[in-house]
């Protein structure tokens, strides 16, 4: 699959007080994906989600919810991937496409409010975001 | 010293620490080989100096070898730096050259510093972290970098914008700073700069006793290789206004920073 550049990501300042200074902390740029895919993979019965940074690094996988692994950086803990068993999910086919974004979505507000590290939320919010925008592009291939 | 200074010093130097140390392995295993009887009575007596204290100057010859490799290693390739160089120019002149409010002023009003976060730094106390100025972009202004205190174990007492963005690894935009590139400035504004740059009033009183011009807008961005945290990217400007990032120049620079910094 192709990749699908993300443009017009909006991240929200972190207001922040700090020392009595009031600041607004913006993302890092390393923390907002330039480009994402999914696939729909027949013959393991899953759903492919994957994200792209400006930098790289070794990844480990790890379950995250049922019938859901996640693939995080080795340092960073950013996302990189999210898994779907979409046989568990137990959908006719005219369903599968709205409960692949239901379970996308899920997990995405589970990494967001119980993230890695707290330094790492703004890169899950950012993922739910482009996966939000390119929703429809993403799940062509179910 | 910026890193491309240092390293090209030490290219020098370890280049020919390398050169010599090449010609004191060939030149004791000549001598271990050679036959003194058929020298002439100077050279045969050389020879077997040389001889005598081959066990003890082989092993040192190969350790000063070994450590020449270990020092290039951590000042950095002066080829990497000099990379390093054209890129932070390039993302100068994309961020400033080409903007109406900025593109008449001298090059030295506007510019682009890299950081690099160590834990130790010689010369420097406390032994918790500084980011320690590595590159800067242009030709000028380039000696007398501040360095600024980022304790790992402390993150809300980094200083200055290269401190914080390294500690909350965010970008820190500054703006509207008070104008200090006045005769006269008042104990409020120097305040106020020193609470909003997260740099103490005291710095801030040096840079001034020392002439140094205080910029009026800042933007601190963290910088990665592989995932891990490395340092930080700050723009300066004597222009008031928020500096934003480029985020398509800025992503192909720091990819090229990914493959080459360590």
């Amino acid at each position: 699959m192709e990749w699908i550049p993300i443009a017009n990501l909006s991240p929200r300042p972190e207001r922040r007080n700090l020392q009595g200074v009031r600041v607004d902390l913006l993302v890092s740029p390393y923390d907002v994906p330039e480009a994402l895919r999914g696939e729909y993979v027949r013959e393991k019965g899953c759903f492919l989600i994957e994200f792209k940074y400006i930098s790289n690094e070794e990844t480990y996988e790890k379950p995250e919810m049922e019938n859901v692994t996640v693939r995080l950086g080795r340092n960073s803990g950013r996302l990189y991937a999210i898994e779907l068993d979409v046989q568990a999910l137990q959908a006719t086919s005219v369903e599968l496409r709205i409960k692949i974004a239901k379970e996308l979505k899920n997990v995405l507000t589970h990494l967001i409010e119980k993230p890695r590290s707290p330094l790492r939320s703004s890169n899950y919010s950012m993922a739910k975001e482009a996966v939000e925008m390119h929703q429809e592009e993403i799940l062509q291939t179910v | 010293m910026l890193r491309e200074s240092s390293a090209t010093l030490v290219d020098k130097f370890i280049g020919s620490l390398e050169w010599a140390a090449a010609l004191a392995v060939a030149v004791i295993s000549a001598c271990l080989k050679a036959d003194e009887t058929k020298l002439w009575p100077f050279l045969a007596h050389t020879v077997v100096t040389i001889r005598t204290s081959a066990w003890y100057m082989l092993p040192i010859v190969i350790i000063v070898a070994a450590i020449s490799v270990k020092l290039r290693q951590a000042f950095g390739n002066r080829r990497t730096w000099k990379v390093v160089q054209v890129l932070l120019d390039h993302y100068w002149q994309e961020s400033f050259a080409k903007d109406d409010d900025t593109k008449d002023d001298p090059r030295h009003f506007h510019r682009v510093t890299m950081f690099k976060h160590c834990r130790f730094h010689f010369g420097k106390w406390p032994f918790s972290g500084w980011m320690v100025p590595v590159a800067r972009s242009g030709h000028s202004t380039k000696s007398g970098i501040r360095h600024f205190k980022a304790s790992l174990d402390n993150p809300d007492q980094a200083e200055g914008v290269a401190g914080r963005a390294f500690a909350y690894q965010r970008m820190v935009p500054v703006y509207d700073l008070p104008n200090l590139n006045v005769a006269r400035t008042n104990d409020d504004d120097i305040r106020r700069y020193a609470e909003k740059s997260f740099v103490s009033i005291k710095k801030i009183g040096k840079d001034r006793t020392s002439e140094r011009p205080t910029p009026r807008s800042l933007l601190g961005i963290p910088v990665e290789v592989k995932g891990k945290p490395w340092g930080a990217i700050v723009l300066d400007s004597h222009h008031p206004k928020a500096l934003i990032l480029l985020d398509s120049v800025y992503g192909t620079v720091a990819k090229v920073f990914q493959e080459i910094l360590r």
